[in-house]
């Protein structure tokens, strides 16, 4: 790698050739030393040769595992995006960017923190609280939750709105699609949490939805076994922003409220991030979210 | 269209106006450039230790100012500075390209 000192103020480089610039006497030096450099190895060469000693120690070998592999054994995982982190250690929320079919994505990643459901804001100066971000859909009519949701195990509404679901059982994230899933009564049953949205990824491919109008657009998403909380910097067709997460490797993903969707989130240094402001507008009773919360310690 | 150093991270400038402050010096952009791209690298210039530009944007140099526009002419305007020589070297080195293409065409 050319270090960042390599190279003067005064002092132009072509990329990807070998021709430097007008190097000055600065690089007249450094030519003078190369040369000097040279000669001296060609004499310790010519030396060592001579006296038929090698001063050359035993190489160390790097063992690759992947090479004693028969292609039949290479299993090719997804690699994850995020950081490794081992569940003592403190909870917070990564956030990285990737561009995907010209769609810049906002991903936000929590770590050693378990996801909770929870109707009305979660409280912003609760610093155990790490990420937080809208869930299900409100009905506009009545103001209820839109399909079937579970709070802590206690049913809150019921119905078949859009067939991709959320479960929280024993704090694992499970995300699919399908018109009836047992994952609602095992929700209800351990005190889990389950809601619906639209369907976007399911088994690593694109779900077709209705509405055609372009929003910003949030998903809650399994890749490789990561969830990941993916939120597209521009507004997007529902199609778009699935064929988006379909391409990233995504195995199965769920829409989110998206559009100026309240949320925010806490990072490794516990610096507070509100990824979109709240409205100065009335707040249904039912607004619900998605937090992630640091593991209460024994 | 260009990225510029900053300490030990790097902004890089795009053709919609937006920029994104990556955690890699300039240094190790310049080699994934040259990498990946080889001599079609080309078009990428480093200036001085502080700046990578495309040179298929460059609109306007003035060494008086010690200025550099790049511009798409639709709207992406940057104005950056850089040291007298280095745009010296820049003008000489668009030249001889321009010769060479005349040269070509003769």
């Amino acid at each position: 790698m050319k270090k960042i000192d390599d190279i003067q103020d005064d002092e132009l480089r072509v990329i990807g050739h070998s021709i430097t610039s007008d190097t000055g006497r600065k690089s007249k030096a450094k030519l003078w030393a190369l040369c000097a450099g040279v000669v001296i190895a060609v004499v310790v060469v010519v030396a060592i040769i001579l006296t038929g000693k090698s001063e050359v120690g035993p190489v160390a070998e790097v063992f690759d595992p992947s090479a004693a592999m028969t292609p039949e054994e290479k299993i090719i995982e997804t690699p994850w995006l995020g950081d490794y982190s081992d569940i003592t250690g403190r909870a917070y929320t990564e956030h990285i960017q990737r561009t995907v079919n010209d769609i810049v994505l906002d991903i936000y990643i929590p770590h050693n923190a378990q996801p909770q459901l929870v109707i009305g804001s979660p409280d912003i100066h609760d610093e155990r609280i790490v990420m937080t971000t809208q869930a299900a859909d409100i009905r506009a009519d009545n103001g209820k939750i839109n399909g079937a949701f579970v709070l802590a195990g206690e049913p809150k509404a019921w119905g078949l709105s859009k067939k991709g679901y959320v479960a929280i059982i024993r704090d694992s994230v499970h995300i699919g699609v399908a018109d009836s899933s047992p994952l609602f009564e095992e929700a209800t049953e351990t005190g889990g949490y389950f809601f619906r949205q639209y369907a976007l990824v399911d088994n690593g491919t694109l779900v077709e939805n209705k509405p055609k109008n372009k929003a910003i657009r949030k998903a809650i998403c399994d890749r490789g076994g990561e969830i990941i909380v993916v939120m597209s910097q521009t507004q997007e067709s529902f199609h778009d922003f699935a064929q988006a997460l379909e391409d990233f490797g995504v195995d199965n993903a769920v829409y989110l409220v998206g559009a100026d969707s309240d949320g925010y989130y806490r990072d490794y240094n516990g610096q507070f991030t509100q990824i979109h402001k709240n409205r100065k507008r009335a707040e249904p009773k039912y607004k619900n979210y998605i937090k992630w919360v640091e593991y209460e310690s024994e | 269209m260009y990225i510029s150093s900053d300490g030990n991270y790097s902004n890089v400038f795009t053709l919609d106006g937006r920029s994104r402050l990556v955690c890699m010096q300039l240094g190790l952009i310049e080699d994934l450039i040259g990498n990946q791209l080889g001599d079609n690298g080309g078009n990428f210039l480093r200036l001085g230790r502080s700046l990578i530009i495309n040179t298929d944007y460059i609109y306007f140099i003035d060494v008086g100012k010690q200025q550099l526009i790049l511009s798409d002419c639709s709207g992406s305007w940057h104005e950056l500075t850089a040291s007298r020589e280095v745009l010296i070297k820049l003008k000489a080195y668009l030249e001889s390209l321009i010769k060479v293409e005349l040269n070509e065409k003769d």
